[in-house]
């Protein structure tokens, strides 16, 4: 018993010092974000550092490529970061997008160290190290997303007022509006928590009422358009209850919690209702961004931060607390490290194997080098048509105010289910459509590996030509 | 009443007498009644070659991923070298009439009431039709549950406490069905709580432990199926239209022919008792598990037949506590001389309401096997086919896979399985349609070179033959047709 403690206390000493954590982190996140340095996983890279370009193009409204031309959405405050920071440092966009998650990480992980620098150091450390290992966290500053945006400028506006420096708080508090509104929402829930930690409520006023007015950038855009279509349909994951199993990672969701960092984090919480020191931080954060999670996938990503400190604490509690058998007690403590490593390595490895691969990759470049078209394929792949192959979409995955969303959905899903190829004609002229992009997953996943529908009409009808084929990946040509 | 035999040689009697039941049964075929048998040993037969376990099954599905723990290949294949492999698994089963009566002695220390759990459990209906002539990965999975649950009674002493800790290594690597075990004892230290029975510390901690790591385990195996189907993982990817089969409502009715009218009986009483008026730990935990099982049952989460077998068994155990209370009753009246009386009618109702059941499940277990005719015919196929897909029944796919040693269109592994609904829409289309331009579609989606048609694809498609052969495209060959064109 007097081993493990001992043990912990080598980590514990060996981590504290910033300057190793450091490095352990800035090591860590950047193999991440390099094993798929050449072509990122997931869409987030590719609509960035589209839009970023974009940017530097000084096109800052409309987007020609998307839904076959539509407007930007205003909340480009990410988008604006790439294409300033491309431009100052001369850095290329595809660079400035990967590295500048990891730049937020490291920031964050400052800032945060600075903060809670007076705290426990066991917990910290220990806290540090699971955050370091949880999926979310290295979701967020391993490829370019909105939310680390979010959690850092969040983390530098509590920063600043932990110093009270006010102004430079709020200053800091500006830009995360621009970037994500619902991340906005779940930042300005945050600052509220530690305003009443601070108690100082009307500071948090201040944020509401910044939040309000830079909320009216999007005025213009709300009076223009009016609210946003809706979508009708449901996508993605569906199953036993989609809405919770989105918390945890290892059910399935994008970037929820690993499973053993939130069931260490009940221990943590039963230990410090037992300690009687308030803690409420702690608690309130932890049950107030829980139930924020249920409307935003940006709570839940504050949330791995919360998780990762209970987790600490849970993990101390168990390591302190007098077991009757020592075998059990080692042994769970050790299942404990290795679910949470199990849960990063999961998520390191679903990165690794995540779309788009070598095979879409080359077929969308094929793509991009015929002449211009709309193309059609499944709206998943409707961000990397338009980045990889510079082509115009059917629709892609951004839902939130595309033009005729519903509709377009309605025509895809008659498009690839008909069989009847005056049906298809008419729609493909309706969208200008040129080429049909398709790849294994969309086969397998939409038509079963079978010839119907779409694949069908593709196969038996001389309207339709194969110009590429390889590795499942298949580019047709519509002669209209 | 004066003893005649020791309760020790009871116990061994009902053993031999329930191991002569099952190997009376089992003699009866060359065969095994299961297609998951067949899967269990082509598993084993590869590590023999390999040493490592099966991941990818090139003859499954026409290819697919497998998802399963290793542990119980490495026990069959032990089976295989002690020339065992029909009768060790029945040997398994029946020993776990020794840990029902451990575990009943355990909560009612009385030795006649538990001796009659032990006897009752050992003929639950549904127990014997779902395990009996069959490498049933539960001839191992129950006798380690039901252990585990003992051990944890008895967590205090050293030596319950270390076979419990290996015992949750075990388990996990051998079946899903820990997790209900996880389950349970979670349950149980919730109740326990609710109703104020302290729970010693050590036992706190090997539940915590045996949850975790139960956990752990379970995500480092189903990892990938977890991050295809989440939380769905529980169906198990089992098609929709075998969903009625595998988890269908279940009525009060059933559930007392199923698992037979004694336990549920005086298992359910000692449930009632023991909840208000006496609270006894042992009963408190098998409750949690009971309880834990009925609701994944009545929420349609656990296999039917699966959740039954559980009920049987656990009220099997408990029911001794109701006899044990009434034997004692008995014996403050005037009616403790006709304890002898009681004993013959306790024996004749076994026979009457378990014995008789379980003898009609086994006949029909038996009498649905794969023929001596099947079997040979799949052989033959060995031998004397090409490199093609064999067509069969939803329920002869593992067999196709290690007797004919031919791909198979579908088995029911349906976990990670590619596209098992359609597949299964299609086996059906084949066999019942009368149209050659579908079944040849159906055949060249499915690039099935070789229809057969077992006796048993005969009867649950109730047809004598192919409604379209025709000899341009099907010749005929051995037990079923080459697909020529």
């Amino acid at each position: 018993m007097r081993n493990a403690s001992r043990n912990l206390e080598w980590v514990i000493r060996l981590f504290a010092k910033r300057e190793v954590l450091f490095l352990l982190f800035l090591a860590v996140l950047a193999v991440v974000s390099i094993i798929r340095w050449d072509i990122p996983a997931g869409e987030e890279f590719y609509y960035h550092s589209r839009i970023a370009e974009q940017i530097l193009h000084k096109n800052l409204f409309y987007d020609n490529l998307s839904y076959g031309g539509r407007y930007i959405l205003p909340s480009i405050g990410l988008d604006l970061i790439i294409a300033m920071f491309s431009f100052l440092t001369g850095f290329s966009v595809k660079t400035t997008s990967l590295i500048l998650p990891i730049l937020f990480g490291l920031g964050s992980l400052l800032l945060l160290y600075s903060l809670v620098r007076g705290a426990n150091k066991k917990v910290i450390v220990l806290g540090f190290l699971f955050l370091l290992i949880s999926p979310g966290f290295l979701y967020l500053f391993t490829r370019p997303n909105v939310y680390a945006a979010t959690v850092f400028f969040t983390v530098l506006s509590i920063y600043f007022l932990s110093r009270n420096k006010h102004r430079a708080s709020i200053m800091s508090f500006i830009p995360i509006f621009l970037i994500s509104v619902p991340g906005g929402f779940v930042a300005l829930f945050a600052l509220l928590i530690y305003s009443a930690y601070i108690k100082n409520l009307r500071i948090w006023l201040k944020f509401l009422t910044t939040s309000v007015i830079v909320s009216l950038v999007y005025l213009p855009f709300l009076i223009k358009f009016g609210l946003p279509e809706l979508p009708e349909f449901t996508i993605g994951n569906t199953g036993i209850n989609f809405i919770f199993q989105r918390y945890i990672f290892d059910f399935g969701s994008k970037f929820g919690l690993g499973i053993f960092g939130f069931l260490l984090s009940f221990f943590g919480i039963s230990k410090l209702m037992r300690d009687r020191q308030g803690h409420f931080v702690e608690h309130i954060g932890f049950i107030g961004l829980f139930a924020l999670a249920y409307f935003f996938d940006a709570a839940l990503l504050f949330l791995t931060f919360f998780v990762s400190i209970l987790a600490a604490h849970g993990f101390i509690g168990l390591l302190k607390k007098r077991w009757q058998s020592r075998t059990i007690r080692y042994i769970t403590l050790l299942i404990f490290i290795y679910g949470l490593l199990f849960s990063g390595l999961s998520y390191v490895n679903q990165s690794i194997n995540g779309l788009p691969n070598s095979d879409i990759v080359n077929g969308l470049r094929y793509l991009g080098s015929l002449e211009e078209g709309t193309v059609f394929s499944g709206y998943t792949n409707g961000i990397w048509i338009n980045a990889i192959a510079g082509k115009k979409n059917v629709m892609d995955s951004k839902f939130f105010y595309a033009p005729g969303v519903n509709y377009r959905w309605q025509d895809s899903q008659r498009i690839l289910y008909s069989i009847d190829v005056e049906e298809i004609s008419w729609l493909f002229n309706k969208y200008n459509v040129k080429y049909v992009f398709l790849d294994p997953d969309m086969k397998e996943k939409l038509f079963e590996n079978r010839d119907t529908g779409l694949i069908y009409v593709l196969k038996y009808s001389n309207k339709f030509k194969r110009v590429y084929n390889k590795n499942g990946v298949e580019v047709w040509e519509y002669a209209s | 009443m004066k003893k005649i035999f020791s309760t020790k040689t009871i116990l061994v009697g009902i053993f031999l007498i329930t191991l002569a039941f099952r190997l009376y049964f089992i003699f009866q075929t060359n065969n095994f009644s299961s297609d998951d048998a067949y899967f269990h040993l082509r598993h084993a037969e590869y590590i023999k070659e390999n040493v490592a376990p099966m991941f990818y099954d090139d003859l499954s599905y026409g290819g697919r991923s497998v998802l399963y723990p290793p542990l119980f290949h490495y026990l069959v294949l032990l089976m295989m070298y002690v020339l065992a492999l029909k009768i060790l698994p029945e040997i398994l089963l029946s020993s776990l009439v020794f840990i029902v009566f451990l575990l009943s002695k355990r909560i009612t220390n009385d030795n006649s009431s538990s001796l009659f759990a032990a006897s009752i459990s050992a003929f639950v209906p549904l127990y014997i039709g779902y395990t009996i002539n069959q490498i049933s990965i539960y001839s191992i999975v129950l006798p380690i549950i039901f252990y585990m649950f003992y051990c944890l009674m008895r967590i205090e002493e050293k030596k319950y406490l270390n076979i419990f800790i290996l015992l949750s290594f075990v388990l996990p690597l051998l079946h899903p069905i820990a997790f209900l075990f996880m389950l349970s004892i979670l349950l149980y230290v919730m109740l326990a709580g609710a109703e104020d029975i302290k729970l010693s510390k050590l036992k706190k901690e090997a539940i915590i432990f045996s949850s975790f790591l139960i956990l752990l385990i379970s995500f480092i195996i189903y990892k990938k199926a977890f991050l295809t189907y989440g939380l769905d993982i529980i169906f198990g990817n089992i098609p929709f239209s075998l969903f009625s089969i595998y988890f269908r409502d279940i009525s009060l009715l059933e559930i007392f022919y199923y698992t037979g009218i004694i336990p549920l009986f005086f298992g359910g009483i000692a449930i009632f008792y023991n909840t208000f008026r006496e609270k006894n730990d042992g009963v408190f935990l098998l409750s949690s598990f009971m309880l834990i099982d009925l609701l994944l049952l009545f929420t349609g989460l656990i296999e039917l037949n699966v959740g039954l077998m559980f009920v049987g068994l656990i009220t099997s155990i408990l029911a001794a506590v109701t006899v044990s209370k009434f034997l004692k009753y008995i014996k403050l009246t005037k009616f403790s001389k006709f304890t002898g009386i009681f004993f013959a009618f306790r024996t004749i109702l076994i026979i009457l309401l378990l014995v008789f059941p379980s003898f009609v499940a086994a006949k029909i277990v038996i009498s649905t096997t794969p023929t001596d005719e099947d079997i040979t015919a799949l052989g033959f196929l060995k031998d004397n086919l090409g490199d093609v897909t064999v067509l069969g029944n939803p329920y002869e796919g593992h067999m196709i896979n290690a007797i004919a040693g031919k791909k198979n269109v579908m088995d029911n592994f349906y976990l990670l399985a590619p596209n098992p609904q359609q597949r299964l829409n299609d086996i059906n289309t084949i066999y019942s349609t009368g149209s050659n331009a579908i079944a040849s579609e159906l055949l060249q989606y499915n690039k099935v070179g070789y229809i057969f048609l077992s006796t048993r694809t005969k009867q649950l498609y109730n047809i004598t033959d192919l409604k379209y052969k025709n000899e341009k495209c099907f010749k005929e060959f051995g037990m079923g047709y080459k697909i020529i064109c």
